[in-house]
């Protein structure tokens, strides 16, 4: 206990020369909202317009998890040691297919041959199958590869007040195709296809300021959805994702500032942000404005 | 005749029983002006002597050509002033008292000795400080030991802590954690002792809760302070203690407040809960000694104190069935239900046989002090002071107190073994060191102090077993049963499955338990807290167009908070409805996608550095007028829990501007008016939560019986080992599919909490006007009117309903759309001040006031949340609307009258009656409900404090007092101070929450229904989901009593001195 106290008087010691000096308020670093209880919201756009018809290039945008880690080292005491910080990016079109597939199939006596009921019909069995098989295996091994992890987040953002980071790996997910026969026919047919998916995050940076802390960022994906298809996109997301009613957004009145991403939204009423149809499962959504770019600020 | 000479022999044993112990703080001033008696002009070179049985030595000055004299730097006490000069009769004054920080002017007429006609110059002297424009109360020993102070119970009430004096002077009120002052909150307070700070570097509140036994004399100052009190927005409490004299003086004493004579506590009824608490206390008490003297005559005194004290209450515990009965659902089929009573509304309840169990709640302390001062020469002289209020309290299966508050235990809703684990550790040491010189005959002054403040504050293990420990009770979890059950099946040693299961539902319909605690102690932590200051000022007295006193000062203060703390066990588990549990509260995080790293425990050390300084002049003009002008600067650094600089409260500029007139020049009468802005110090405990918050991560267990964590085994040892393994942890429920890169482990990082570049520190201004008027010898009758209002208020805010956080300024920088934080206090204050004197004295006070406004302060009454500068308060603006009311501290009507008399019954016998009357208008009453994001009570549906008010309370007191005289300097007291003397029972504080718990409601638009907000409709309020709120979704306890006032206590003391 003694040791603690000389520790906090030399600490404060050194506290009192150290301040005396700045009268500014200090920068909180690189701050990242992470998707612990709401996702984040992507809007892509194509960086070439020619991509559109490819089978990669139709991605308008989706929720991505979003989240900041702090590697320590760990010493005597609990003492901690930061060592770097970095992201992980996990896009819904990766983690959605882990979502197991169900279908019906007939159920087949021991001779192969189609159980029927007392009224003649096939007795179908409902099954469920994963679409990655063995991703849990090997501590989530397989699981693993579909967040997308940057090697490093600066610890303190640029003049634009746009955090950095670099050294992304792809993120992949290949399904294997879940199929069932016919007995009738003897048609296989596809319950859910095989599946190369790539996306490959760079230049991501996160706009961290006291006043929106974490909550938008920019960055370019190259997706692939198998070999021979990649394009290319211009990310611009913010957080938290909130729907919004395009109708609304068209006709702003001051009732329905909720639904077009103003006041009340659940986002940063400051926010230059634009609803988009389809992008959230389906549903309208509150993007960056993309002709504005990372950061989108009404007045800025 | 011979009334007059009992009297004055009774003013003997007085000075001579309070004098043993006296203070060497020395701020106090005695001016005036010497003319000659015949030709009323200014008498120069006369030589004016100071004596005090409370002064080393005397002090000497001579008059200036105008005939002016000033004798600073007095410790406060009794004078007898002697003025010579030759050719004129010497001429002496005594009787004169002179209490903290006062001015007090003494003016004199001489006679020249030639003189042969009889001019009478015999007058009583004056009491009122003219030099100065501030308010409040002096409290010494003459009223301490006359009027019943102090109560027992609440904060510092055991050891008869200095801080509770605060609450006699008008405008001040007790709150949760002290005394509010013009409607601030106490931890707003500065609490100086001995020129030093002892407020609570984290949280504001007093830490030092020193006896009054050790204290010579208290200066509550409300408002209209100069610059050299800063960094408080509320009073200033400013104690002095006891020092030695020439004399050896002492006293052995004892107090003691015994259960059996306290009167009846009305029973809180409520709708009622199974498990139900009462307070009943065994004892309170205190005991001591002090001695104080010379060890050098007039050149070394030393004062000694020790006083240990204790307070024992029994908390009893006892367990209720619900009375059930069977009716005809809508649907025709019969099913059972609780009975309700038709009158309340609230369940029908009876208590399980035999289910009484009683806790010992326990507090002791030991308070000390010791104190050597040295007089270097006339002009010099240097103190050093030791003095420390360790406290313990609960621990071993016995209950403890709230060191902060006070509060005693509320209800035990868990299993009862899991109670009285856990000893709560609180003191303080102070050490300081303080010189006193003049210069220059005297016209310069040096005041200097250092000193190091040094705080515990743990909740520990009573086992003794360590934090971050697996072993003993550090490392037991505590585990949070969640899901319904039956109580007769969960402590089966009631035997009451039979009276439960009557339900025809197991239990629990007639015996329900849902949130149910057990195993270990919970959070454990230890914290050390240290306020290292010092400061300097010189004081310079100058004649330039009237006379100047021109004081410049400078203030460090370096303040830091370590902690140490954790869960036991590591980890708190919680019970989940699917029957998994979750570890829900742990401190780690994770290195990256689940890899989680716990901590065996979260240390965290914030610190803060305060530089700031003032310059003040007090220029009085022609002894009628004195301008007090002046200006204090402060800056504030404040160091989060990982070393970084956090936030930094540039540039407080605080301007002070006071007038005071002297309109007879006699020191008799002043008018008086003040400007002052006041600047907040911010405590540690932003810091430490914000800079970064602290760092935790969570996870699923596998449950059920037979599985890892098992119901049946989880509160013990054994079963939690189970429980605890990485093996147990389960995948989240939305499994890979989740958007978390971490599969099992949730959380884990942290971020600072940014703060808006263009933050200002937090102050208040205050404008005070106000007359006093010595009508009769020791008698003032005054009255003042203060305004006060917020400026800038530091809170956290959240500009995306709850998303993201940040600390700012409402209604600045960046959060601009939120509303100004305001806090208006409006007061006017009749007062009647006798000081004792002739065997009797008496105060008497009458304030008017408003208090209105959306921010209370640095704690929330509301629900005792003490979280200075980020509270909920404005987290949201949603949470504001309505929010603009009423206080709870507003009380429009206050009055305080406190009378006492000496009677003499014998030369050596006296006997002493006090009486006080303490009365109050009730606190305002809002409607709250549940708020959609933030839940609680946190809602306002109509505006703030718009539903009427509690009733008014009234106190009386009272004081017997009989002192016997041994022999010259013995005496041997006693007394009995009865509190609430009628054991008033009037209803102290009601609910004001509207809705039941789980039902969120929006704010009515304009806060205002047609009528009586009292008869507010649930149909009238809107819940969240847009439907009407229904009537089984109204809080039937809404206005009603959850507390009374405290009961009829009696202390008895015993005292001698010598």
């Amino acid at each position: 206990m003694s040791k603690r106290i000389v520790t906090a008087v030399a600490l404060i010691g050194a506290a009192g020369v150290i301040s005396g000096c700045t009268l500014e308020q200090p920068s909180a670093g690189c701050i990242v909202q992470d998707s612990t209880d709401y996702p984040w919201q992507a809007l892509y756009v194509l960086k070439n317009s020619a991509d559109e018809a490819k089978s990669c290039g139709k991605l308008k945008g989706e929720a991505l998890g979003v989240f900041k880690y702090i590697e320590f080292e760990k010493g005597a005491n609990e003492q901690l040691t930061k060592k770097r910080a970095f992201i992980g990016i996990r896009p819904e079109g990766l983690a959605q297919r882990f979502e197991s597939v169900t279908y019906e199939d007939e159920v087949l006596n021991t001779d192969g041959s189609v159980q029927v009921d007392e009224d003649g019909e096939p007795v179908m069995e409902e099954i469920t199958a994963e679409r990655v098989p063995g991703a849990r295996a090997d501590n989530y091994a397989i699981a693993k590869l579909s967040t997308a992890l940057s090697e490093t987040l600066a610890d303190e953002p640029d003049e634009k007040g746009l955090c950095s980071t670099s050294g992304f790996k792809p993120a992949t997910v290949t399904t294997t195709a879940v199929t069932r026969t016919d007995e009738e026919t003897g048609e296989v047919i596809t319950v859910a296809p095989a599946e190369s998916l790539s996306y490959t995050f760079s230049d991501v940076k996160v706009y961290s300021d006291p006043s929106a802390p974490g909550t938008q960022l920019t960055g370019t994906l190259k997706y692939s959805d198998g070999p021979g298809c990649e394009a290319e996109y211009t990310v611009l997301a913010l957080w938290p994702q909130v729907g919004c009613d395009p109708e609304a957004f068209a006709n702003p009145t001051e009732a329905n500032a909720a639904d077009r991403c103003a006041e009340g939204s659940g986002l940063n009423p400051d926010f230059d942000a634009v609803c988009v149809a389809g992008i959230a499962g389906g549903d309208a959504a509150c993007v960056p404005n993309p002709a504005t770019g990372v950061p989108a600020f009404k007045s800025k | 005749m011979q009334v007059r000479r009992m009297l004055r022999a009774t003013g003997v044993v007085v000075v001579a029983s309070l004098s043993y112990g006296t203070a060497a703080y020395a701020d106090s001033v005695i001016i005036g002006t010497v003319v000659s008696a015949d030709n009323k002009k200014p008498a120069a070179d006369v030589v004016v002597t100071a004596t005090s049985p409370n002064l080393q030595g005397e002090q000497v000055v001579v008059t200036d050509a105008q005939g002016n004299y000033r004798i600073p730097q007095l410790p406060p006490g009794v004078y007898t002033l002697r003025f010579d000069k030759e050719s004129y009769r010497p001429f002496s004054r005594s009787e004169i008292q002179l209490r903290l920080d006062r001015t007090i002017r003494v003016n004199v007429e001489m006679l020249p000795e030639e003189m042969s006609e009889t001019i009478v110059v015999t007058a009583t002297p004056p009491t009122i400080d003219v030099g100065s424009t501030s308010v409040g109360v002096n409290v010494d020993q003459d009223f301490i030991k006359r009027i019943a102070v102090n109560r027992p119970g609440g904060k510092g009430g055991a050891t008869r802590s200095f801080e509770s004096l605060a609450e006699l002077a008008p405008g001040a009120q007790s709150d949760s954690y002290g005394v509010s002052i013009n409607g601030t909150t106490s931890p707003e307070n500065g609490y100086v002792v001995d020129g030093l700070s002892t407020n609570d570097p984290a949280f504001g509140v007093n830490a030092s809760p020193l006896s009054v036994e050790f204290v010579q004399d208290v200066n509550i100052i409300t408002g209209g302070y100069m610059p050299e009190y800063g960094r408080s927005t509320g009073g200033v409490l400013n104690a002095v203690t006891k020092s030695g004299s020439n004399e050896f003086h002492g006293s052995v004493y004892g107090n003691l407040t015994p259960g059996i004579f306290e009167g009846q506590r009305t029973p809180v009824v409520s709708a009622a809960s199974v498990v139900t608490g009462r307070n009943n206390l065994q004892a309170i008490g205190d005991f001591g000694a002090t001695l104080g003297g010379p060890i050098l005559k007039d050149k070394l005194w030393f004062f000694a104190g020790v006083a240990p004290s204790f307070s024992n209450y029994t908390h009893t515990r006892s367990v209720n069935y619900f009375e059930t009965e069977e009716y005809t659902t809508s649907t025709g089929t019969t099913a059972r239900r609780v009975v309700r009573d038709p009158v309340t509304g609230f369940n029908k309840s009876q208590q399980i046989p035999g289910s009484e169990r009683e806790y010992d709640v326990t507090g002791q302390s030991l308070q000390y002090m010791g104190k050597l001062t040295y007089l270097i020469n006339q002009d010099h002289n240097v103190s050093v002071s030791l003095a420390g209020t360790p406290s313990v309290s609960g621990g071993n299966g016995a209950l403890a107190i709230n060191p902060r508050s006070g509060a005693l235990p509320g209800t035990l809703s868990g299993d009862p073994n899991a109670y009285g684990q856990t000893q709560s550790v609180a003191g303080s040491t102070t050490v300081a060191l303080k010189y006193a010189g003049a210069l220059m005959d005297k016209k310069v002054l040096i005041d200097a102090n250092v000193g190091w403040f040094h705080q515990t504050s743990a909740t520990l293990p009573s086992d003794g077993s360590e934090i971050g420990s697996m072993e003993g009770l550090a490392g037991l979890s505590l585990v949070q049963f969640r899901n319904l059950r039956s109580i007769a099946d969960v402590e089966t040693n009631l035997n009451a499955q039979a009276l439960c299961n009557a339900d025809g539902r197991g239990g629990t319909l007639a015996c329900p338990v849902r949130s149910y605690v057990s195993g270990g102690p919970g959070l454990i932590s230890d914290g050390l807290l240290d306020r290292y200051q010092a400061n300097a000022k010189a004081t310079y007295m100058f004649s330039a167009l009237g006379n100047h006193v021109f004081k410049a000062g400078a203030d460090l203060e370096l303040l830091s908070y370590q902690q140490r703390k954790t869960f036991a066990g590591g980890v708190n588990l919680a019970e989940e409805a699917d029957g998994s549990w979750l570890d829900s509260r742990r401190y780690g995080y994770q290195n990256g996608p689940d890899q989680p790293v716990n901590l065996a425990f979260q240390d965290s050390l914030s610190r803060s550095t305060t530089v700031g300084g003032f310059l003040q002049d007090s220029w009085t003009i022609a002894n009628r007028v004195t301008l007090n002008a002046g200006v204090r600067y402060d800056t504030q650094w404040m160091y989060g829990a990982t070393g970084q600089l956090g936030i930094v409260l540039p540039n407080q500029v605080s301007p002070r501007l006071g007038l005071v007139v002297d309109p007879l020049a006699n020191g008799r009468m002043k008018v008086y008016a003040n400007f002052a802005r006041y600047y907040e110090q911010v405590p540690l405990n932003m810091a430490d939560r914000a800079f970064p918050p602290e760092a935790s991560y969570a996870a699923y267990r596998q449950g059920g019986t037979g599985a890892p964590c098992d119901p049946a085994t989880i509160t013990t040892r054994e079963g939690q080992d189970e429980c605890r393994k990485d093996s147990s942890v389960i995948e989240r429920g939305e499994g890979l599919t989740t958007l978390d890169p971490s599969f099992k482990y949730i959380g884990g990082k942290v971020d600072t909490t940014p703060v808006d570049p263009a933050l200002k520190p937090q102050g208040s201004d205050e404008f005070l006007v106000g007359a006093e008027y010595e009508v009769l010898a020791n008698i003032r009758v005054g009255a003042n009117y203060t305004h006060r209002y917020m400026n800038s208020v530091i809170e956290d805010m959240s500009r995306d309903d709850g998303h993201t956080y940040f600390i700012g300024n409402p209604s600045e920088g960046f959060a601009k759309e939120f509303p100004k934080a305001t806090r208006n206090y409006d007061a006017v204050t009749v007062l009647l001040n006798r000081t004792f004197s002739d065997g009797w004295l008496a105060q008497a006070s009458y304030t008017w006031s408003r208090l209105y406004g959306n921010y209370a302060g640095l704690f929330r009454p509301e629900n005792g949340q003490l979280d200075p500068n980020i509270t909920s308060d404005f987290d949201l603006t949603s949470l504001l609307e309505n929010r603009e009311g009423l206080l709870p501290y507003d009380r429009t009507h206050a009055i305080k009258l406190f009378g006492a008399k000496e009677f003499n019954f014998t030369k050596d016998l006296s006997a002493s009656l006090g009486l006080s009357y303490r009365g109050n208008s009730g606190t305002p009453i809002s409607a709250l409900g549940g708020h959609p994001i933030y839940g609680g009570t946190e809602a306002f549906i109509l505006n703030r404090g718009s539903v009427g008010r509690t009733p008014w309370l009234h106190n009386i007191d009272s004081n017997i007092g009989v002192n016997y005289r041994i022999s010259k300097s013995n005496v041997v007291s006693f007394s009995l101070d009865v509190f609430n003397l009628f054991n008033f029972q009037e209803v102290a504080t009601v609910d004001n929450a509207y809705t039941n718990a789980g039902v969120y409601v929006l704010p009515i638009e304009g806060g205002k229904i047609d009528g009586n907000p009292m008869d507010l409709k649930p149909e009238q309020v809107t819940q969240s989901n847009g439907r009407p709120m229904t009537e089984a979704q109204r809080n039937l306890n809404w206005t009603k009593a959850t507390s009374y006032q405290a009961p009829r206590q009696i202390r008895l003391g015993l005292k001698y001195t010598f």
